[in-house]
């Protein structure tokens, strides 16, 4: 007989260290793992996926979901796991019908990232109809459970997903049934190691540094914000918790509802032979390409923002100055372009669709590059970027942002220069690409789209007191399902 | 209603319950817009909002309350921005009270409800062909609030070459 789970109401503004256990880990810190492999699956027979839940939660089976509790001595642990379930996962899992999950809140998660393919841009070559399979519109409905799994080396990914596999073997549909097949994709940073300093960053496929200005949740214990550096967000920004200050109905009960997030699971291929020509288009010599390149990130290859360091990417910053800069004075888009791929992303208060703060609409990315390392050659392989971006309302954080501020041609500045964002946005092809140098516009033919979208999924990442709940409350004869919209 | 593909209005005309149709006239004779939430906003051209009187010329019923503005961009992505400001959300839980619609009083808090606020605006919006049919004029139809309070420098283009 399974014990009743114990659960208070958790603080809406600050992660407690008490908190850590419930919490899946990647939610409140990157695990900064360089292999990873994310696995979507179909819900086949109920009491196995049950049973799936309860073993990966229990300490019975192979893999344990991972926790946001500190790992000891901060060493990493050989495997991370995570899990997410989309609305239509949580529906197979046969939920008592008392659940509630708000429609005016939650719409969007429940409804399917295919449901919100024009919200958020994915029209056109980026349309779910070519997606990968497992996830185009087609076959949507039945892409029910993602699981994450990251590891510190190739060896270890494949023991891992090894084990994996065998543990949900018994969850998916029989071979040949529809939804029998796993989306396997594996996802494998490149790591840049400079050669005078010897550190080593992460990049995406396009030459960026990544990982810069994830937003940080609020923890009891952290040290106060800093002047001009990226303010801490309230947890239940990011963490499904209730409170006055809130913009949501918590998801009830409260077992189920408290200390989950809601992500964005994307896959995203990048042309990096396209971009490439671009920037070398006319004539361009090496300084002016990454002048160029500069403009369409807001940031330097070594991600030095443009705002501190205009004319030349110079020495790389500090870590700590990295994120300390702002727009508030720019308002003609110079140095950094109204454009720009981290001014359309984080607008940091600049003086464009204000928003209030715009902290409201914030992401949380959690998402690395897939694909061979880029040489120069175009060998028309396949890379991109895929993984999560969590917020706790996908509609007022990651289709907002996709929405009004990537794919919005409408910023501040002349209007129908203030462009789309070049390294997430849907470019139509033939646009040209405008930024400001002493005072004046420049404009750069022959711009187009770099990223295509080739699968996106909305899941619910549950509490590890929320897949106890399912997998002790699952199974109902007469059970919840997805709300019409 | 046409509009621009920046600029929108929105002309909402909603029943006020009667036993609440004075307190409400009270309530916006003392309480003027307060402007700090809108310009946090920062999409709202013009707003306007106000119970028509008894007896007037055109003969409109009392119970009316009107909300007429003219805004930037869609509608439902900025509502959730628009009820966060305190004293929008104040004031619009207050309102929502005062309705004549059974679904409004469902919608407080606003702050926690603003997709459906959005819808049961729209409802009731006479800018919505549902509800009525006309036109539209802009002296500057390309023009954002934003473009308005920043405007870019006019200067000649000059094309990239080599940097």
């Amino acid at each position: 007989m399974s014990q009743p789970l114990a659960t208070t109401i958790a603080d809406p503004l600050k992660v407690h260290p008490e908190d850590f256990p419930d919490i899946q880990g990647f939610i409140l810190h990157g695990y900064n793992m360089p292999k990873s492999r994310h696995f979507v699956l179909t819900l086949g027979q109920v009491e196995a996926a049950l049973d799936f839940l309860s073993a990966l939660t229990s300490g019975s089976g192979a893999l344990s979901i991972t926790s946001a509790e500190r790992w000891p001595r901060g060493v990493k642990p050989v495997y991370a796991l995570n899990i997410g379930l989309t609305a239509r996962g949580l529906e197979a899992l046969k939920l008592p019908a008392s659940l509630t999950i708000n429609q005016g809140n939650f719409s969007s998660f429940l409804a399917g990232a295919v449901a919100a393919a024009h919200t958020v841009g994915d029209i056109g070559p980026n349309d779910p109809a070519n997606w990968v399979p497992k996830l185009n519109t087609a076959n949507a409905d039945r892409a029910h459970l993602l699981l994450s799994l990251y590891t510190n080396t190739a060896e270890d990914r494949d023991t891992y997903a090894t084990q994996l596999r065998e543990m949900f073997a018994k969850v998916i549909p029989p071979a040949g049934a529809p939804g029998s097949d796993v989306l396997e994709w594996d996802v494998d940073p490149y790591v840049f190691t400079d050669p005078v300093s010897g550190e080593s960053f992460r990049k995406i496929h396009f030459g960026y540094t990544d990982g810069i200005s994830n937003p940080i949740i609020d923890e009891v214990g952290l040290a106060p914000p800093r002047p001009n550096k990226l303010p801490y967000v309230a947890a239940w920004q990011f963490l499904t918790r209730d409170g006055p200050m809130t913009t949501y109905n918590l998801p009830t009960p409260l077992e189920f509802g408290q200390n989950g997030t809601f992500s964005a699971f994307r896959i995203l291929e990048q042309d990096v032979a396209a971009f490439d020509a671009f920037l070398s288009a006319d004539g361009r010599d090496e300084a002016a390409q990454e002048f160029l390149a500069s403009k369409l990130c807001g940031r330097w290859r070594n991600a030095n923002p443009v705002v501190r360091r205009p004319h030349a990417p110079g020495h790389r910053l500090p870590d700590n100055e990295l994120t300390d800069f702002a727009y508030g004075t720019d308002t003609v888009g110079e140095p950094c372009p109204y454009s720009a791929h981290t001014r359309r992303t984080n607008p940091r208060g600049g003086p464009l669709v204000s928003v209030g703060d715009q902290v409201d609409n914030r992401i949380m990315r959690r998402a690395d590059a897939y694909g061979p390392h880029y040489d120069g050659t175009d060998d028309g392989q396949p890379r991109g970027l895929a993984g999560h971006f969590m917020c706790a309302m996908l509609s007022n954080q990651f289709e907002f942002i996709m929405s009004q501020w990537v794919n919005s041609g409408t910023f501040p500045g002349l209007a129908a220069q203030a462009g789309i964002d070049p390294l997430l946005g849907n470019v139509p092809g033939g646009s040209s690409f405008t930024y400001w140098e002493s005072g004046s516009p420049v404009t750069v033919g022959g711009f187009s789209r770099f990223v295509t979208t080739k699968g996106g999924l909305y899941c619910f990442i549950p509490s590890i007191t929320a897949i106890k709940w399912m997998a002790q409350n699952g199974g109902v004869s007469n059970p919840w399902t997805v709300p019409p919209a | 209603m046409a509009t621009t593909p920046i600029q929108n209005a929105l002309t909402a005309i909603i029943p006020i319950k009667a036993q609440f149709v004075d307190q409400l006239r009270a309530q916006l004779a003392s309480n003027p817009i307060n402007p700090s939430g809108l310009d946090a906003v920062g999409t709202v051209h013009f707003a306007r909002i106000f119970v028509f009187a008894a007896n007037n010329a055109s003969g409109v019923p009392s119970n009316l309350a009107a909300v007429i503005t003219t805004y930037d961009f869609a509608f439902a992505p900025y509502i959730q921005a628009f009820v966060n400001q305190p004293a929008v959300a104040a004031f619009f839980d207050s309102f929502l009270m005062m309705v004549d619609d059974p679904t409004a009083a469902g919608l407080v808090p606003v702050t926690k409800n603003a997709a459906g606020f959005a819808a049961f605006v729209q409802k009731y919006d006479n800018t919505n062909p549902a509800n009525s049919w006309g036109q539209w004029y802009s002296a500057y139809p390309g023009l954002s609030v934003q473009n308005i309070l920043h405007p870019t420098p006019k200067k000649a283009p000059k094309r990239a070459a080599g940097h």
